[in-house]
């Protein structure tokens, strides 16, 4: 599984889309908190004028809703295109083991992306009182939201065995999850399910977990929903080899 | 035990039946070309021998092991270079192998020395810090095989491994086959006969899915050669050679005669024994009178018995 999840991180190091992913992110938090604000509503850390750092976090799920596909997008369908993986697949390895491989480098980059990012918290702290609770809180939210999106991500790649193809639909469904739960489309849902997007929402979730409220049925939905999407690629896996 | 049963193997892809109903036995130390038209269902048997695919139904084992049971177990021992050699491109030769090594649990000095011997074998020195994707086809399909030996296989599968290399090239990756298979396993996928020739010592044809021919390289062509042919040379002219011959016994099919100054030959064709046509032809031309320059039989060669296994009906377009 190590082996694998190097020689994915290796791949990524080798190609642009590492850097790319690297920059934007940071690039796309620290620009919108600071300069040109949060995208439809326009507050930025001074027009908001506290340390609160929620405005800030609430970038996380929007720059993954596009970066992470574009990430996660990839993994499957470079191998299937060029033929290796059926070296892979032909290797004393479990189907399970590539694709926690392919996940797990996908999760590296990720957490460095984070890792970037620090130097906002830090700026603002240096300007007041910042309460780092919070701030480490949501980044455990977003690395968790991370790899929700980045294992729907990987599983869309291995179905459709096509780049542009896998990344369209990886951001409309992670999209969708972001924005269940929302007011103004919940006036687009019959009132009855309210309730199951509200529940189904990631932002919500996300939300919670970033006001440095670790709650465990939060981090559990963001498990599952991780684990449903790895375990749905290994059955892909599993299947075709009977197709 | 046979290192390879593949017993009554089916595969169907949707409506189309890929294999239908494969048997055969494998031992150790047999080279086996594994000859077929192209769609016959050659690499859908490797496909499944290596656990890539499922069979539809029947049972593959590889050294006593189920190939859907025990599918790593399996792939454990087995090298194998998949048609058209896939490789990482962004790696060099170096990173690749030691990647491959990973994969296969191996570490440290065992994989260095390993990885030292396939690079000797393969002749891969010069390029061993290049990336892949600068390579020559030459070299791919070297580092390839270097892939597929790396771990001391019992078991070494190769498809195609001789596609687009140039004589020299060919010439080398026959002598690596031969070297390894004096001791393991191998199978050969090819549709080039010579090479198989050249290579195995036994053959298995395919066609529509289905098993045609298997048997030792040589007795193949004696078996399946079903008529005798001659060419036959004699002093004088090709009319009166034709006259001679046509009243051989079974209706024989007579070439068409070529002079060649004093000596005219022809070849001649008959459906029946080898030994007894060849008797009934020297009769025929001691009544004729003519005096016999040359008399050479004609055995099938594998292309031959090839030809004639795999022909299909020809489509009208």
């Amino acid at each position: 599984m190590n082996t694998i999840a190097w020689k994915e991180l290796r791949s990524f190091l080798n190609s642009p889309i590492a850097y790319i992913f690297l920059i934007a992110f940071t690039g796309w938090l620290a620009g919108s908190y600071f300069v040109w604000g949060k995208v439809g509503q326009g507050v930025t850390f001074f027009s908001v004028g506290n340390t609160s750092l929620d405005v800030y976090f609430s970038l996380v799920p929007q720059a993954f809703v596009l970066l992470i596909p574009a990430l996660a997008m990839r993994l499957w369908p470079d191998e299937i295109k060029s033929g290796t993986v059926e070296l892979l697949m032909t290797y004393p390895v479990r189907s399970w083991e590539v694709v926690c491989g392919k996940f797990l480098a996908g999760i590296w980059l990720i957490a460095l992306g984070l890792l970037f990012t620090l130097p906002v918290p830090w700026t603002v702290g240096a300007y007041g009182d910042l309460d780092w609770g919070p701030v480490w809180g949501a980044y455990i939210a977003s690395l968790f939201l991370g790899g929700a999106f980045l294992s729907i991500g990987l599983f869309m790649g291995a179905l459709c065995s096509e780049q542009v193809t896998a990344f369209i639909v990886t951001a409309a469904i992670c999209l969708l999850f972001v924005l269940m739960g929302d007011t103004l489309i919940n006036l687009f849902i019959p009132k009855g399910l309210h309730a199951l997007s509200n529940a189904l929402s990631f932002s919500s979730r996300f939300n919670y977990l970033g006001r440095g409220v670790v709650d465990v049925a939060d981090t559990f939905y963001f498990g599952s929903v991780t684990a449903v999407f790895l375990m749905l690629n290994v059955t892909v896996l599993e299947t075709r080899k009977g197709a | 035990m046979s290192m390879i049963e593949v017993d009554d193997l089916r595969k169907d892809y949707g409506s189309f039946r890929a294999l239908d109903g494969v048997s055969f036995k494998l031992d150790r130390g047999e080279i086996l070309g594994f000859l077929g038209p192209n769609g016959a269902g050659k690499t859908t048997t490797m496909k499944i021998l290596t656990g890539f695919l499922y069979p539809t139904s029947g049972r593959a084992t590889v050294a006593g092991h189920d190939v859907m049971e025990n599918s790593v177990e399996v792939r454990r021992r087995i090298g194998y270079l998949p048609e058209h050699t896939p490789l990482y491109d962004d790696m060099t030769v170096s990173e690749y192998l030691h990647t491959c090594g990973r994969l296969r649990s191996m570490s440290g000095a065992h994989l260095a020395e390993r990885t030292k011997i396939v690079v000797g074998l393969t002749a891969l020195g010069p390029k061993y810090r290049a990336p892949i994707h600068t390579l020559s086809k030459g070299y791919r399909q070297r580092v390839g095989l270097a892939q597929a030996l790396l771990h001391e296989p019992e078991i070494i599968i190769l498809d195609e491994p001789t596609v687009g290399l140039d004589p020299n090239q060919v010439v080398d990756v026959r002598a690596i086959m031969r070297e390894v298979g004096r001791d393991r396993t191998v199978i050969l996928c090819s549709h080039i006969l010579p090479e198989v020739e050249a290579v195995c010592g036994r053959v298995i044809i395919i066609d529509d899915g289905k098993i045609v021919a298997d048997g030792a390289t040589a007795e193949l062509g004696r078996q399946h050669a079903g008529a005798a042919h001659f060419r036959v040379e004699v002093v004088g002219d090709a009319a009166s050679l034709a006259v001679a011959l046509q009243t051989l016994p079974g209706n024989p099919t007579l070439g068409a005669p070529h002079s060649d100054g004093a000596t005219s030959s022809i070849t001649v064709t008959a459906a029946v024994d080898p030994a007894d046509a060849a008797a009934a032809i020297i009769a025929a031309l001691n009544n004729a009178g003519l005096r016999l320059v040359a008399f050479e039989p004609k055995h099938a060669s594998l292309e031959d018995v090839f030809r004639k296994l795999t022909r299909r009906k020809e489509h009208s377009a």
